[in-house]
Protein backbone atom coordinates (compact mmCIF):
# COMPACT_ATOMS: atom_id res chain seq x y z
CA UNK A 1 0.00 0.00 0.00
CA UNK A 2 1.60 3.25 -1.08
CA UNK A 3 1.23 6.26 1.17
CA UNK A 4 -2.50 7.04 0.98
CA UNK A 5 -3.71 10.18 -0.72
CA UNK A 6 -5.34 11.36 2.53
CA UNK A 7 -1.83 11.70 3.97
CA UNK A 8 -0.11 12.98 0.81
CA UNK A 9 -2.64 15.74 0.30
CA UNK A 10 -2.72 16.90 3.93
CA UNK A 11 -0.72 20.11 4.22
CA UNK A 12 -0.65 19.64 7.97
CA UNK A 13 0.77 16.12 7.65
CA UNK A 14 3.45 15.38 10.22
CA UNK A 15 6.04 12.61 10.40
CA UNK A 16 6.46 11.14 13.88
CA UNK A 17 9.80 9.34 13.61
CA UNK A 18 10.29 7.01 16.56
CA UNK A 19 13.94 6.25 17.29
CA UNK A 20 13.54 4.58 20.66
CA UNK A 21 10.67 3.00 22.55
CA UNK A 22 10.50 2.59 26.30
CA UNK A 23 7.68 1.31 28.50
CA UNK A 24 4.75 3.57 27.63
CA UNK A 25 6.85 6.30 26.09
CA UNK A 26 8.81 6.94 22.91
CA UNK A 27 11.65 9.16 21.77
CA UNK A 28 12.28 10.58 18.35
CA UNK A 29 11.64 13.51 16.04
CA UNK A 30 8.66 15.26 14.49
CA UNK A 31 8.78 16.81 11.03
CA UNK A 32 6.17 18.92 9.29
CA UNK A 33 6.02 21.49 6.50
CA UNK A 34 6.05 24.52 8.76
CA UNK A 35 9.42 23.96 10.41
CA UNK A 36 12.81 23.56 8.76
CA UNK A 37 14.27 21.59 11.65
CA UNK A 38 12.66 18.63 13.43
CA UNK A 39 11.33 18.86 16.96
CA UNK A 40 12.94 16.27 19.19
CA UNK A 41 10.78 14.51 21.75
CA UNK A 42 11.65 12.24 24.66
CA UNK A 43 8.07 11.70 25.78
CA UNK A 44 4.59 12.00 24.31
CA UNK A 45 3.83 15.48 25.67
CA UNK A 46 5.97 17.32 23.07
CA UNK A 47 4.15 15.41 20.34
CA UNK A 48 0.82 16.74 21.55
CA UNK A 49 2.17 20.26 22.00
CA UNK A 50 3.85 20.43 18.60
CA UNK A 51 0.93 19.03 16.61
CA UNK A 52 -1.53 21.28 18.44
CA UNK A 53 0.72 24.28 17.82
CA UNK A 54 0.93 23.27 14.15
CA UNK A 55 -2.86 23.21 13.79
CA UNK A 56 -3.21 26.50 15.69
CA UNK A 57 -0.44 28.10 13.64
CA UNK A 58 -2.08 27.41 10.29
CA UNK A 59 -5.63 27.60 11.63
CA UNK A 60 -6.36 24.17 10.19
CA UNK A 61 -8.34 22.31 11.15
CA UNK A 62 -10.23 24.92 13.13
CA UNK A 63 -10.92 23.76 16.66
CA UNK A 64 -14.62 23.63 17.46
CA UNK A 65 -14.03 24.73 21.06
CA UNK A 66 -11.41 26.81 22.82
CA UNK A 67 -9.35 24.91 25.39
CA UNK A 68 -9.93 25.62 29.05
CA UNK A 69 -7.11 26.93 31.23
CA UNK A 70 -6.35 27.56 34.88
CA UNK A 71 -4.64 30.83 33.93
CA UNK A 72 -6.67 32.74 31.33
CA UNK A 73 -5.00 35.53 29.45
CA UNK A 74 -5.97 37.73 26.50
CA UNK A 75 -5.17 36.13 23.18
CA UNK A 76 -3.28 38.18 20.62
CA UNK A 77 -5.68 39.36 17.94
CA UNK A 78 -4.82 39.04 14.27
CA UNK A 79 -2.08 36.48 14.70
CA UNK A 80 -0.35 35.84 11.37
CA UNK A 81 -0.75 32.41 9.82
CA UNK A 82 2.39 30.30 9.55
CA UNK A 83 3.74 29.69 6.06
CA UNK A 84 5.12 26.35 4.83
CA UNK A 85 8.88 26.08 4.50
CA UNK A 86 9.00 22.71 2.79
CA UNK A 87 6.88 20.35 0.70
CA UNK A 88 4.82 17.47 2.08
CA UNK A 89 6.78 15.10 -0.15
CA UNK A 90 9.96 15.90 1.78
CA UNK A 91 8.21 15.10 5.06
CA UNK A 92 7.03 11.75 3.74
CA UNK A 93 10.64 10.70 3.12
CA UNK A 94 11.59 10.92 6.79
CA UNK A 95 12.03 7.69 8.74
CA UNK A 96 12.51 6.73 12.35
CA UNK A 97 14.99 4.13 13.55
CA UNK A 98 12.25 2.15 15.25
CA UNK A 99 9.06 3.20 13.45
CA UNK A 100 7.55 5.99 11.38
CA UNK A 101 4.03 7.36 11.55
CA UNK A 102 2.52 9.97 9.26
CA UNK A 103 -0.28 11.81 10.98
CA UNK A 104 -2.96 13.91 9.31
CA UNK A 105 -5.36 15.68 11.67
CA UNK A 106 -8.55 16.32 9.73
CA UNK A 107 -10.79 17.76 12.44
CA UNK A 108 -10.60 19.05 16.00
CA UNK A 109 -13.96 18.35 17.62
CA UNK A 110 -14.67 17.69 21.30
CA UNK A 111 -11.47 19.50 22.35
CA UNK A 112 -9.68 16.60 20.68
CA UNK A 113 -8.23 15.43 17.37
CA UNK A 114 -9.61 13.21 14.66
CA UNK A 115 -7.78 12.04 11.57
CA UNK A 116 -5.63 9.36 9.97
CA UNK A 117 -2.32 7.82 10.92
CA UNK A 118 -0.19 5.77 8.53
CA UNK A 119 2.41 3.31 9.82
CA UNK A 120 5.04 3.43 7.13
CA UNK A 121 6.92 0.21 7.91
CA UNK A 122 3.76 -1.91 7.88
CA UNK A 123 1.97 0.14 5.20
CA UNK A 124 -1.15 0.34 7.30
CA UNK A 125 -3.48 3.23 7.92
CA UNK A 126 -5.88 3.70 10.80
CA UNK A 127 -8.37 6.39 11.74
CA UNK A 128 -8.28 7.90 15.18
CA UNK A 129 -11.15 9.56 17.04
CA UNK A 130 -9.07 11.27 19.73
CA UNK A 131 -5.47 12.21 20.52
CA UNK A 132 -5.54 9.50 23.15
CA UNK A 133 -6.45 6.92 20.52
CA UNK A 134 -3.66 8.23 18.28
CA UNK A 135 -1.08 7.91 21.06
CA UNK A 136 -2.23 4.41 21.98
CA UNK A 137 -1.95 3.33 18.34
CA UNK A 138 1.54 4.77 18.02
CA UNK A 139 2.80 3.49 21.38
CA UNK A 140 1.51 -0.02 20.86
CA UNK A 141 2.86 -0.19 17.32
CA UNK A 142 6.26 1.16 18.32
CA UNK A 143 6.66 -1.05 21.36
CA UNK A 144 5.09 -4.30 20.29
CA UNK A 145 5.89 -4.07 16.64
CA UNK A 146 2.34 -5.01 15.91
CA UNK A 147 -0.95 -3.18 15.93
CA UNK A 148 -3.74 -3.86 18.33
CA UNK A 149 -7.24 -2.57 18.18
CA UNK A 150 -7.66 0.43 20.40
CA UNK A 151 -10.75 0.44 22.50
CA UNK A 152 -10.89 4.13 23.22
CA UNK A 153 -13.85 3.91 25.50
CA UNK A 154 -17.59 3.85 24.95
CA UNK B 1 -0.52 11.60 48.77
CA UNK B 2 2.98 12.67 47.87
CA UNK B 3 3.07 16.19 46.43
CA UNK B 4 4.89 17.15 43.27
CA UNK B 5 7.45 19.89 43.78
CA UNK B 6 5.92 22.19 41.14
CA UNK B 7 2.18 21.53 41.35
CA UNK B 8 -0.34 19.01 42.52
CA UNK B 9 -3.42 18.00 40.59
CA UNK B 10 -6.32 15.76 41.45
CA UNK B 11 -7.86 14.16 38.37
CA UNK B 12 -11.33 12.62 38.39
CA UNK B 13 -12.30 10.85 35.18
CA UNK B 14 -16.09 10.74 35.06
CA UNK B 15 -16.71 9.63 31.48
CA UNK B 16 -14.99 7.85 28.59
CA UNK B 17 -16.77 9.23 25.53
CA UNK B 18 -15.44 9.97 22.03
CA UNK B 19 -12.51 7.58 22.53
CA UNK B 20 -11.20 9.86 25.24
CA UNK B 21 -11.62 10.96 28.83
CA UNK B 22 -13.84 13.61 30.38
CA UNK B 23 -13.91 14.75 33.96
CA UNK B 24 -12.60 17.29 36.42
CA UNK B 25 -9.10 18.32 37.40
CA UNK B 26 -8.36 20.25 40.56
CA UNK B 27 -5.23 22.35 40.93
CA UNK B 28 -4.71 21.57 44.60
CA UNK B 29 -2.29 24.43 45.32
CA UNK B 30 -4.90 27.04 44.35
CA UNK B 31 -8.02 24.93 44.97
CA UNK B 32 -9.36 25.57 41.45
CA UNK B 33 -11.34 22.93 39.61
CA UNK B 34 -11.87 22.81 35.86
CA UNK B 35 -13.74 20.39 33.63
CA UNK B 36 -11.85 18.72 30.81
CA UNK B 37 -13.33 17.23 27.65
CA UNK B 38 -10.32 15.27 26.41
CA UNK B 39 -6.89 14.03 27.44
CA UNK B 40 -5.44 16.85 25.36
CA UNK B 41 -7.40 19.45 27.29
CA UNK B 42 -6.41 17.83 30.60
CA UNK B 43 -2.71 17.95 29.70
CA UNK B 44 -3.00 21.54 28.46
CA UNK B 45 -4.65 22.56 31.72
CA UNK B 46 -1.82 21.05 33.73
CA UNK B 47 0.90 22.23 31.36
CA UNK B 48 -0.47 25.76 31.52
CA UNK B 49 0.18 25.80 35.25
CA UNK B 50 3.63 24.20 35.04
CA UNK B 51 4.92 26.42 32.27
CA UNK B 52 3.25 29.67 33.31
CA UNK B 53 1.34 29.79 30.04
CA UNK B 54 -2.31 30.58 29.75
CA UNK B 55 -4.78 30.73 26.95
CA UNK B 56 -8.20 32.09 26.24
CA UNK B 57 -11.27 30.49 27.67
Amino acid sequence: MAIPSEIKSAHNAAAVCVDKSLPWTIQGRIYHCYRKEPVNFSDVMPILKELEALCDGISYPQATVRPRTFKPKKTAAGKQKAAPVTEVSAILEKRGTRATFFVAITSRANASWQGKVYWAERERMESFRSERELLVLILQAAQDGKEENCDGGK
Amino acid sequence: MEENKKATFLVHVTQCENAGWQGQVTWMDENITKNFRSVLELLKLMDGVLHEEGGSE
